[in-house]
C-alpha cells in the first residue's frame, strides 16, 4: 500500500467524506475536509482555467473554488439546490470544491481498498488514490493533493492565458 | 648601516610617508567623503619601491605587502572596509614606529618580525570569524602574545588594564542605560575601548583589538551624534564587554596552559550587525539580558526612580533646579524605555496577530461605513442615535489609527543603513559623495521598512555609479556629488525621492537600447517618463562598462517589482547635466485603502483611489478611432488617451460597449494616461485588501480581493499593470 493510502488508514482511520459527481460516488479523507457549505455566490476571476469557478467569501476569508466536474473533464452542468462546496485544506491552503451531492461519512477497511487501478485511457487516474468497494457501492478515493496541486493550476493557467 | 645612508633613506621616505599618513587619516575619519582606495595604494607602492632598493628594509617591505594585499581584498570586497582598514592601520602604525626607531639606529627587527607573523596569522583568523558567524559555533581564538611580552610582565599588565577598563565600561553602560542624557560617559567608554584596541593590536592580539575597534566605532558615532542610544547599542555594549572578558579569560588560560574555554564571538558580531541594521535583532536576546547580573540592578533602579518621584512630588513647581529631578525628568527616564527595568513592559507578539487585528479593524471600519451609508440610517431623525453613531464612528477611526500606528516605524532606520553603504560605494567608485537624508522621522508601515532597503540601495547605487560624474568631469558643479534621499507624507501615501546632481539619464541611449531589444517600435509616441521607465525592465542596462557596483542590468527590475508589491510606483525625472530623480510613491499602509467600486456586466472591481486621476463619460466628438477601429482614443484637455476596455481584457459580457455611454476611469501608468472603460461607477468605499494567494499570482492587473458590503468578493485592480502592453509583459 502506498504511503498516502497508508496515511488514510493511520490518520483518518479509514474515514471518508463521500459525495457524488454525476452518478459516481467519490471520497476524500475525512481529515482533509474542513467543512461543507451550501452553494453561495461565486465571484468569477478572469484569466483563470475553466475549472476555476472563482472566489467566495467564507466568513471573511476569500477562498478559491474549483469545479471538480470540469476538472475531471466531465460535461458541464448547472449547480442545483443539492450542490455544495466542500472546503478542503491541503498544505495550509484552503480550496472549495463544488460537488453535486453530499453523501456522508463512511469508514472503509483495508480489505475493501484497492489501489493502482487501471481504468482505461479515458479516466484521469492521476487524481485517484484508489477504490473502495462496500457491498453495492464503489467509491473512488481522490488524492486531493494531486487534484489541487498548485503547479498544475499555474500551468493550466499559463496555457489558458 | 651607516648613519649617512639612513639619512638618505629617511629623506626618500619622507614624502610618500606623509602622503600615506594623510590618506590613512582621511580614511579613518569614516566620513562619506572618502578618498579613493587608490589614493592610499599609490603612496604604498612608492614606499615599497624605496624599501625594495634597500635589502635591509625587506622586513618593512613585507609589512607593506601585507597592507597592500589587505587593500586589494577590500577593493575586491573579500573583506569589509572596517575589518580591512583596521588591520592596515595597526600594521602601518607599528611599521611606522619601528621605521623611526630603525632610522635612528635600532636595527633589531626580531620583535617586529614576530608581530608581522602574528598579524598575518590573526588575519587568517578573520576569515575564521566568518565561519564562526555562520555556524555560530564557539571558537578558540589563537591570539597568543609574543613570549617576550609574557616574560617581561607586559602581558599581565595588559590583562589587568583591560579587566579594570572593562569594569569601568560596564558600570558606565548601566548608568547610561538609566539616564541616556549622560552622553559625557561615552567619551570615557570610547577612551577605554581605544586603549584596549591599541594595546591589543600592538601586542599582536587582533581579535581583541578588533572587537574593541568595532565597539569604538559605534561609540564614536554616538559621540558624534550620528547614532542614538537605542537598545541595540546597549545590547552591543554588553556583548562587547562579555566577549572581551571571555577573550581575556581564554587568553590567560592559553598563556598559563590551563584548560581553554571556547568563546562565542559570533554573538558580538551579530549584535554589531543588528546595530548597523544588517541583521534582525535576535528575539532571544532579551532573555539572557534579563537574567544577566543587571537584573540585580533593577531593584536599585526602581528604588531610585521611586525616590526621585517622591522628591519631585515634594518639590514641584518652577523652583526646581537641575539637580533636583522634576516630574518631567522622571517621566523622560520612564519614556526612554531602554533600561532593563522597562524590558518587562515591552510585549512581544507575533506579527501575524497584529495583522489579524488590523484586518479585523479594517473590516470593522468597512462594516461601519456600510451601516452609516445605509439609506435607512439617513432617514433616522433620532438625535440620540445619530450622536451615538457619530461617537462610534470616532472611536472606530481612532482605533484604526492606533492599530495601524503599531505597525509604523520611522524610515530613518532604513536610511542609516544606506549611509553606511554610500560611504563604501563612494570609496569604491572614487567619487566624493555628500549624502543628505531628509524626513528620517517619517513613519511608514513595517512592510515598507522590511522591503524598501534593497530597492533604495539599488537606486542609490545607480545614482552614484551612473549619475554622479567622476571627479574632474563635474564641470562647474561642486566636486562633491550630492545624493539626497527624502521621505515625506503625501496624504495617505508616502513619497521617497532619491535625487542626484549627476549627469542625468541619456534619453537617446535608453531609447536606442529599447528599440534594439524590441521593447518599442514607434518611438515618437513615447513620453519622457515612459522612456525612463525602460530602465526598470529586466536585463536592461545602458552602461557601457559593467563596474564593480552596477551596470549589469539586474536590480532595476527588482526595484520596480518590490515597489509594485508594496502597491507603489516609480517615476523618473531627469535633466541632462543636472541630475536624476527617482520618486517612489507608496500607500502608507498596505492593508486598508480607499477604493472606487466599478461594475462591468455582473462583475464588480475595485480601483484604488490613489491610482485614479478622474472619471469621465466622454462627449461623442471627443472619441477618435484608429486603423479602422472606432473609438480607440478620447480627447481629454487636448491629450489623446487610449481606451482600455476592461471587458475585452478580461473577456466579460458588459452592459455597455459604447464608450460614449460608459465611464472611463483615467489612470496614470509610466507617465502616460489611459482610460479604463467600465459600465458604471457604484460607490467609494474603504476596503481591506486580502491577498488572493499563490493560485492567482500570475493574474494580470489584479492585486488582491476584498469583501464588499453585500458579503460578496470583489477583485482589486491594479490599473498600472492592467494597461501595460503585452509585449512588455511577455518580455518578462
Amino acid at each position: 500500500m502506498g504511503e498516502k493510502s497508508k496515511k488514510m488508514f493511520d490518520q483518518s482511520g479509514g474515514k471518508l467524506l463521500t459525495f457524488l459527481i454525476g452518478e459516481q460516488e467519490y471520497g476524500i479523507q475525512i481529515l482533509e475536509a474542513r467543512e461543507v457549505v451550501g452553494m453561495m455566490s461565486i465571484e468569477p476571476v478572469p484569466q483563470t482555467p475553466s475549472f476555476m469557478k472563482g472566489v467566495i467569501n467564507l466568513r471573511g476569508s476569500i477562498i478559491p473554488v474549483i469545479d471538480l466536474r470540469t476538472k475531471f473533464g466531465m460535461e458541464k452542468k448547472e449547480t442545483t439546490a443539492e450542490s455544495c462546496i466542500v472546503k478542503v485544506d491541503i498544505q495550509g491552503r484552503s480550496t472549495g470544491c463544488i460537488v453535486d451531492f453530499l453523501v456522508g461519512v463512511v469508514t472503509i477497511e483495508a480489505k475493501d481498498f484497492e489501489e493502482n487501478l487501471d481504468l482505461g485511457a479515458n479516466i484521469h487516474t492521476e487524481f485517484i488514490l484508489g477504490m473502495a468497494k462496500l457491498e453495492k457501492r464503489v467509491i473512488i478515493i481522490l488524492d486531493m493533493e494531486r487534484v489541487l496541486s498548485n503547479d498544475e493550476l499555474l500551468q493550466l493557467h499559463q496555457s489558458a492565458s | 648601516m651607516e648613519a649617512k645612508i639612513r639619512k638618505q633613506i629617511e629623506k626618500k621616505l619622507a614624502s610618500p610617508r606623509k602622503a600615506l599618513q594623510a590618506s590613512l587619516i582621511e580614511a579613518d575619519l569614516r566620513e562619506c567623503k572618502l578618498t579613493n582606495l587608490t589614493d592610499i595604494m599609490l603612496p604604498f607602492d612608492e614606499l615599497t619601491g624605496v624599501f625594495g632598493a634597500h635589502p635591509e628594509l625587506s622586513e618593512f617591505g613585507k609589512a607593506l605587502e601585507f597592507c597592500n594585499d589587505l587593500l586589494g581584498q577590500i577593493a575586491t570586497e573579500h573583506i569589509s572596509h572596517y575589518t580591512g582598514l583596521s588591520y592596515v592601520f595597526t600594521v602601518y602604525e607599528l611599521m611606522s614606529d619601528q621605521l623611526d626607531l630603525f632610522l635612528k639606529g635600532d636595527t633589531n627587527l626580531d620583535r617586529f618580525h614576530l608581530f608581522l607573523e602574528k598579524v598575518s596569522q590573526a588575519f587568517l583568523g578573520v576569515e575564521n570569524v566568518k565561519v564562526v558567524l555562520a555556524s555560530s559555533s564557539q571558537e578558540v581564538i589563537q591570539d597568543m602574545p609574543p613570549q617576550d611580552l609574557i616574560d617581561d610582565g607586559t602581558f599581565s599588565d595588559f590583562i589587568n588594564e583591560v579587566t579594570d577598563g572593562l569594569e569601568t565600561v560596564e558600570e558606565n553602560i548601566l548608568e547610561m542605560e538609566q539616564d541616556p542624557s549622560q552622553l559625557s560617559l561615552i567619551d570615557l567608554l570610547f577612551r577605554v575601548m581605544h586603549t584596549i584596541k591599541g594595546t591589543a593590536g600592538f601586542m599582536g592580539m587582533p581579535t581583541i583589538s578588533k572587537v574593541a575597534h568595532k565597539t569604538e566605532d559605534v561609540l564614536g558615532e554616538i559621540r558624534d551624534g550620528k547614532r542614538g542610544l537605542v537598545p541595540n547599542v546597549f545590547d552591543l555594549m554588553f556583548k562587547s564587554v562579555d566577549t572581551l572578558k571571555n577573550l581575556i579569560i581564554q587568553l590567560t588560560s592559553l598563556v598559563q596552559g590551563t584548560e581553554v574555554k571556547p568563546v562565542n564571538i559570533g554573538n558580538f558580531f551579530r549584535a554589531l550587525d543588528v546595530v548597523y541594521g544588517l541583521a534582525e535583532p535576535d528575539p532571544n536576546i532579551e532573555q539572557p539580558k534579563a537574567q544577566s547580573p543587571l537584573s540585580k540592578e533593577e531593584e536599585t533602579n526602581a528604588a531610585a526612580m521611586l525616590a526621585a518621584m517622591e522628591e519631585a512630588g515634594e518639590q514641584p513647581g518652577p523652583g526646581a533646579t537641575k539637580d533636583e529631578p522634576t516630574l518631567s525628568d522622571v517621566a523622560k527616564k520612564g519614556d526612554s524605555g531602554k533600561g532593563p527595568t522597562k524590558i518587562q513592559d515591552m510585549l512581544k507578539v507575533p506579527a501575524e496577530r497584529l495583522d489579524e487585528l488590523s484586518n479585523l479593524v479594517g473590516e470593522m471600519v468597512v462594516a461601519l461605513s456600510l451601516l452609516t451609508q445605509n439609506p435607512i440610517m439617513a432617514e433616522l431623525t433620532d438625535r440620540n442615535v445619530n450622536s451615538q453613531l457619530d461617537h462610534l464612528d470616532k472611536i472606530t477611526e481612532s482605533l484604526r489609527d492606533k492599530v495601524l500606528g503599531i505597525r509604523m516605524f520611522p524610515i530613518g532606520t532604513v536610511f542609516s543603513k544606506l549611509s553606511r553603504q554610500v560611504r563604501d560605494l563612494s570609496q569604491k567608485s572614487g567619487k566624493k559623495i555628500d549624502l543628505q537624508l531628509k524626513g528620517v522621522d517619517t513613519l511608514v508601515d513595517k512592510s515598507i521598512i522590511d522591503n524598501i532597503y534593497a530597492p533604495l540601495m539599488h537606486l542609490v547605487r545607480n545614482s552614484i555609479d551612473h549619475g554622479i560624474e567622476p571627479p574632474g568631469e563635474r564641470g562647474d558643479k561642486n566636486e562633491v556629488g550630492e545624493v539626497e534621499i527624502k521621505a515625506q507624507h503625501l496624504g495617505d501615501a508616502i513619497e521617497i525621492a532619491i535625487s542626484d546632481d549627476g549627469k542625468g539619464l541619456d534619453k537617446e541611449r535608453i531609447l536606442e537600447k529599447a528599440i534594439e531589444r524590441g521593447l518599442v517600435k514607434n518611438k515618437e509616441s513615447l513620453t519622457e517618463k515612459e522612456i525612463f521607465g525602460f530602465i526598470f525592465m529586466p536585463g536592461f542596462s545602458t552602461a557601457k562598462q559593467v563596474t564593480d557596483i552596477s551596470g549589469r542590468g539586474v536590480g532595476m527590475d527588482v526595484v520596480r517589482k518590490t515597489i509594485e508589491s508594496l502597491r507603489g510606483k516609480i517615476e523618473t525625472e531627469s535633466t541632462p547635466g543636472k541630475g536624476t530623480k527617482f520618486i517612489l510613491k507608496m500607500p502608507l499602509t498596505t492593508s486598508i485603502i480607499e477604493g472606487l467600486v466599478v461594475a462591468v456586466g455582473g462583475n464588480r472591481f475595485i480601483m484604488p483611489i490613489l491610482d485614479v486621476l478622474q472619471t469621465i463619460t466622454p462627449e461623442r466628438e471627443d472619441l477618435k478611432g484608429i486603423q479602422g477601429r472606432e473609438n480607440e482614443f478620447f480627447l481629454l484637455a487636448g491629450e489623446m488617451i487610449p481606451i482600455v476596455r476592461l471587458y475585452e481584457v478580461y473577456q466579460l459580457e458588459p452592459d455597455v460597449t459604447d464608450p460614449g455611454q460608459a465611464v472611463l476611469v483615467v489612470v496614470n501608468s509610466a507617465g502616460k494616461k489611459y482610460g479604463i472603460m467600465v459600465d458604471e461607477l457604484l460607490h467609494r468605499q474603504q476596503i481591506v485588501i486580502q491577498p488572493l494567494g499563490e493560485r492567482f499570482k500570475r493574474l494580470k492587473g489584479v492585486s488582491g480581493g476584498t469583501i464588499l458590503g453585500d458579503g460578496r468578493v470583489g477583485l482589486i485592480l491594479d490599473p498600472v499593470s492592467l494597461v501595460q502592453k503585452q509585449p512588455i509583459q511577455e518580455e518578462v
